[in-house]
């Protein structure tokens, strides 16, 4: 039972108190064309020490790196009965241990008949068109790739690389990205307002990152060419090579602009106007 | 000696991208830190402009509802408005259509091409000869302008050095499959960073032939629009800067657009652009660097901009002589690597506009989410790649027989007439 309404029990009506200075103390967030990004030049300088860092570490890293690389080629290799010998290599700062590994030779009637399949396979995805366009595409170009090395072969006999050449490459590509990698993360991390951690947590983890990938690939590549033959070759320098060390970065780059696009909506107050 | 040849030709690759990687980085950097160049939107000025709107069609009774009804919507002064639908032999409903909303609407005078020549160029001189208006803005038929739009683009024209004016283009149907999420992402880049920062930093601006604007007299007294070309736009663009008059880019100006949703129809859109602006290149690489209007920066900057569409079958080369090199055994590594670091900087991630700058560009409209479809835009590369090589060669071919190119439509998905 509700109790009757008495002068001492009813609350006056709230007074609506005058703001002061109102309009100062709203955030105002601008347009989207009128924004830009809380991003300084002495910001983006703390890149150059921080890629200065990680390039010295890649330095003192890289013969270890380089040593797993081997071993675990070795280890593949051996796994699949496929022999090895390797040998060092004195390049740069390090001493490299490539190895040369049994390939199978192609003989013509192989190499005709690989380069008709990957011919009919091209022709055949150019017309059907079901499969997405940039799927086909991609498909298209490791099957021209292919059908170009087995015309060399037929042509010239033998491609430029040998397992030994291919090996030293392959090694010597490894350790160019891991040197070049942090300079050119560097420049996509300058632009960004990352504080000095996440500059330096991004380009350590995209180094760190290609590190066993490059091992891993390297054993892989090695298990493929000595399984099957030297027809392969180019195709996996060029499609799977250094263009797929650069894949992961934009994968990384990706989720650290999510980070400052969070931290940009909490902090509301950091957008910029013209 | 082959070797060596292609060796050179390997530097000269990563040369380009490279260069074209450093153009773009400068853009994101001026565009996320610099001070932005203001336009002149807000500007209180009470004589605005008589205005003439062009809006050539060609079969596209499925869109061009919703962008009368936006015209008609506008909050433009319709005394000072004029819109001119020209029907460019449409097969469809499109007469109709135009011809119901001008007995309704007398500021709507449609032109109605039956034979003869048809194409965008075409369309637009003929509605060029019979617009009243000295100010003529030009839509697409697939667009969707807002109601404070027409002012905001013809409010530049107070300026009298003032040739053309850009307004920011939006895709409407974006959410529509992974092609559209990622057309998406590539014209944020394009506008919100690329073309901002080239205002801000005064150097070539591009006028995109839709969502924009012109001076009828200085394009008359130009000849009109070449009809040889497929790229219009770019056309107009480089001869307006090559006579002296300033281009502008209005990033608040936003038109929502429908983008391609299917394969075939972007192929055919890029392959179209590629041999319009390829044909651009051919017919103005020379005047642009002779022209005494034009600072070394603009110079440098109109030339790069005109390069654009050679560049992936440059870089398509790139590729095949890199194959070729392995063959022989002869791949330069450090070239090789930065040769791949630079594709992935500069074009592997998108069209003329790179990863980056579409990150800062998505983060610039504070997207979030969104973000995580960065990578995805590799999935773009070896298609634009070839889409804009074959308009290339399209190109070369056109010049050297000096023939005239086909407009290949855009085929409309009709998502402008669903609710936006």
């Amino acid at each position: 039972m509700s109790t009757p309404a008495t002068a001492s029990t009813i609350k006056p009506p709230a007074v609506k108190q005058p703001s002061t200075n109102r309009g100062l103390r709203e955030i105002i967030t601008p347009h989207r064309s009128y924004r830009r990004l809380p991003v300084t030049s002495t910001g983006a300088l703390t890149t150059i020490p921080v890629v200065l860092l990680v390039e010295l570490a890649v330095i003192l890293c890289a013969q270890r790196a380089l040593d797993a690389m081997s071993a675990f080629a070795s280890f593949v290799a051996a796994h699949e009965n496929i022999a090895t010998r390797p040998f060092a290599d004195p390049f740069l700062f390090v001493t490299t241990h490539p190895m040369t590994f049994a390939m199978r030779h192609s003989d013509w009637i192989e190499l005709c008949t690989v380069m008709f399949v990957c011919l009919v396979a091209v022709v055949a995805l150019s017309i059907w068109t079901k499969i997405a366009a940039p799927i086909r595409f991609f498909v298209n170009l490791n099957l021209l790739l292919i059908a170009g090395a087995a015309l060399y072969l037929l042509l010239v006999g033998r491609l430029g690389y040998d397992s030994a050449a291919f090996s030293e490459l392959m090694v010597r590509t490894a350790l160019f990205t891991w040197l070049i990698m942090p300079l050119f993360v560097g420049l996509f991390a300058s632009l960004f307002p990352f504080t000095i951690w996440q500059r330096l947590l991004f380009i350590v983890i995209t180094v760190a990152y290609d590190v066993p990938l490059s091992i891993v690939r390297y054993g892989l590549f090695v298990a493929i060419l000595g399984k099957t033959s030297s027809i392969a070759m180019t195709d996996l320098y060029l499609v799977f090579g250094p263009l797929l060390d650069a894949i992961p970065i934009i994968c990384f780059f990706s989720l650290f602009l999510v980070r400052v696009a969070r931290s940009l909506e909490e902090r509301r107050a950091v957008w910029g106007w013209l | 000696m082959v070797v060596a040849l292609l060796q050179t030709w390997t530097w000269i690759v990563v040369g380009i991208m490279m260069v074209y990687a450093f153009r773009h980085w400068r853009f994101t950097w001026n565009r996320i830190s610099a001070r932005q160049r203001p336009y002149y939107q807000d500007l209180l000025d009470s004589e605005l402009p008589h205005v003439t709107v062009i809006v050539p069609m060609h079969n596209e009774a499925q869109v061009a509802k919703k962008l009368l009804e936006a015209l008609i919507d506008s909050n433009y002064p319709r005394e000072l408005l004029e819109v001119i639908p020209v029907d460019d032999q449409s097969g469809d409903a499109t007469p109709a259509l135009v011809y119901e909303y001008s007995q309704q609407y007398s500021f709507i005078r449609p032109i109605y091409n039956l034979q003869g020549e048809r194409g965008k160029a075409h369309a637009l001189n003929r509605a060029l000869s019979l617009a009243s208006n000295e100010i003529v803005l030009v839509f697409d038929a697939d667009y969707t302008p807002g109601r404070d739009l027409i002012r905001e683009l013809a409010m530049a024209f107070i300026d009298p050095e003032v040739g053309a004016v850009m307004g920011r283009v939006v895709p409407r149907n974006s959410a529509v499959n992974l092609l559209t999420r990622l057309l998406s992402l590539e014209r944020s880049g394009g506008y919100q960073v690329d073309q901002q920062a080239r205002y801000n930093l005064d150097l070539f601006p591009q006028y995109g032939g839709t969502v924009g604007g012109f001076r009828r007299s200085v394009v008359v007294e130009m000849g009109g629009f070449d009809a040889l070309t497929l790229a219009e736009d770019t056309d107009l663009t480089v001869r307006l800067f090559i006579d002296g008059w300033r281009v502008l880019y209005a990033n608040r100006a936003e038109c929502y657009e429908e983008v391609p949703e299917n394969w075939n129809a972007r192929f055919t859109q890029l392959r179209r652009w590629a041999r319009g602006h390829n044909r651009a290149f051919f017919a103005h690489i020379v005047p642009l660097m002779r022209s005494r209007k034009l600072s070394f920066v603009q110079k440098v900057d109109g030339a790069l901009l005109l390069f654009i569409y050679t560049v992936p079958p440059v870089l398509l080369s790139g590729i095949a002589v890199n194959a070729l090199l392995f063959y022989m055994g002869a791949i330069p590594v450090v070239p090789g690597i930065i040769f791949a670091f630079f594709v992935v900087a500069y074009n592997a991630f998108g069209n003329f506009a790179p990863v980056f700058e579409v990150g800062a560009a998505e983060l610039l409209d504070g997207a979030r989410e969104r973000l995580l479809l960065l990578p995805y835009l590799f999935y773009l590369f070896l298609f634009n790649s070839w889409a804009v090589t074959t308009g290339a060669i399209d190109a070369f071919g056109d010049f050297v027989k000096t023939r005239k190119a086909n407009w290949d439509k855009t085929k409309r998905a009709g998502a402008a007439n669903a609710a936006p």
